[in-house]
């Protein structure tokens, strides 16, 4: 008799422990999960900048980063819109960075004097990538129906110690 | 009436181990997010506005105009910067090694960015609050790497309004 009314009372007790130890997994999976989503930021050696502003993204807005990579590739949300080896020899080769500008362009903010979008456009260029691929972007940009004229150039910044 | 003191004692002791374990959790993930945060940072520059598209007349203000020219490309080395590059395909990283180029500033050419840096400065102390543009302008051959540390020279020099050469000519190559 005792024991088993011993038996009842344990298996009404919960154990919380293992419960809160999966949620805090679950807490720091979506975590790690939903910035990586949201930067959009490719794997690049930015050149050293001491005077550079710490990169302070708002987590809940979406903001347009174009990647360019060491060999000149340009990388928009994981996607490659500009190759040189595959797409120099085609008629147009930033035909895909166009359309994807113009669209960028259009969901920004327009400025209440100009009509110019007032948001800046993020461009992460590899330290090693010659600059006339990121001058390729501001080019661009400068164009009828685009007109970002606001950019934020990736740097790192040295650390101190 | 045994186990009931029992089971008492037992509540008063708390477990101890999965705590430590969610705290190392976290410690480890806040260290890994902290400096992978630290390392990234922007420098603010701006495009040329078209010039259709402000039909009023601006007075032309007086701007700064940085020239960028490479003298010497150096030799290309592999990423870690110890061996010569020799990858056939080209598509592993690579860096470069003595590098030099040139800044143009005023019809003053500078081969040393922080003498670059102090002639900036002192432009820009002159001409005091009036918000004075400086205008990169880079040249054939010229790489990212090279460009941005004329940028931070700049912002750090007290420029805010700097920005990318004019109609952007067939300079770079």
């Amino acid at each position: 008799m005792n024991l088993a009314k011993h038996d009842a009372e344990t298996e009404m007790e919960l154990n919380m422990t293992s419960m809160i130890d999966v949620v805090f997994l679950l807490i720091i999976f979506f975590m790690i999960i939903t910035d990586l989503t949201q930067q959009d930021l490719e794997d690049l050696k930015l050149p050293l900048a001491t005077a550079a502003t710490e990169d302070k993204p708002d987590p809940t807005k979406k903001r347009p980063i174009f990647n360019v990579k060491h060999n000149g590739e340009i990388v928009v949300s994981r996607e490659v819109l500009y190759s040189p080896e595959v797409n120099d020899s085609q008629a147009n080769p930033l035909k895909e960075v166009e359309s994807s500008l113009v669209v960028i362009a259009r969901g920004m903010p327009k400025g209440e004097t100009d009509g110019l979008p007032d948001d800046p456009l993020m461009i992460r260029g590899d330290e090693v990538v010659p600059f006339k691929y990121v001058q390729k972007v501001m080019e661009l940009c400068g164009k009828k129906g685009i007109q970002i004229w606001k950019v934020q150039l990736g740097a790192s910044i040295p650390q101190e110690n | 009436m045994s186990l009931v003191s029992d089971m008492q004692n037992e509540k008063h002791e708390m477990e101890m181990t999965p705590m430590i374990d969610v705290t190392f959790l976290l410690l480890i993930f806040f260290m890994c997010t902290l400096k992978f945060k630290m390392l990234e940072g922007k420098l603010t520059a701006y495009l040329p506005k078209d010039a259709g598209v402000n039909p009023e007349d601006t007075p032309p203000i007086e701007k700064v105009q940085v020239d960028i020219h490479v003298i010497d490309e150096g030799t290309k080395m592999t990423a870690d910067g110890k061996n010569l590059y020799t990858d056939p395909t080209g598509k592993a990283r690579h860096s470069f090694a003595n590098r030099r180029l040139s800044y143009t500033l005023m019809n003053q050419k500078f081969t040393d960015l922080g003498e670059l840096q102090k002639v900036l400065k002192r432009i820009k102390d002159q001409r005091g609050e009036d918000k004075a543009p400086a205008v990169l302008q880079p040249f054939g051959g010229t790489i990212m790497g090279d460009i941005i540390p004329v940028l931070d020279a700049a912002v750090a020099a007290g420029f805010e309004d700097i920005s990318f050469g004019g109609a952007f000519p067939d300079h770079v190559r």
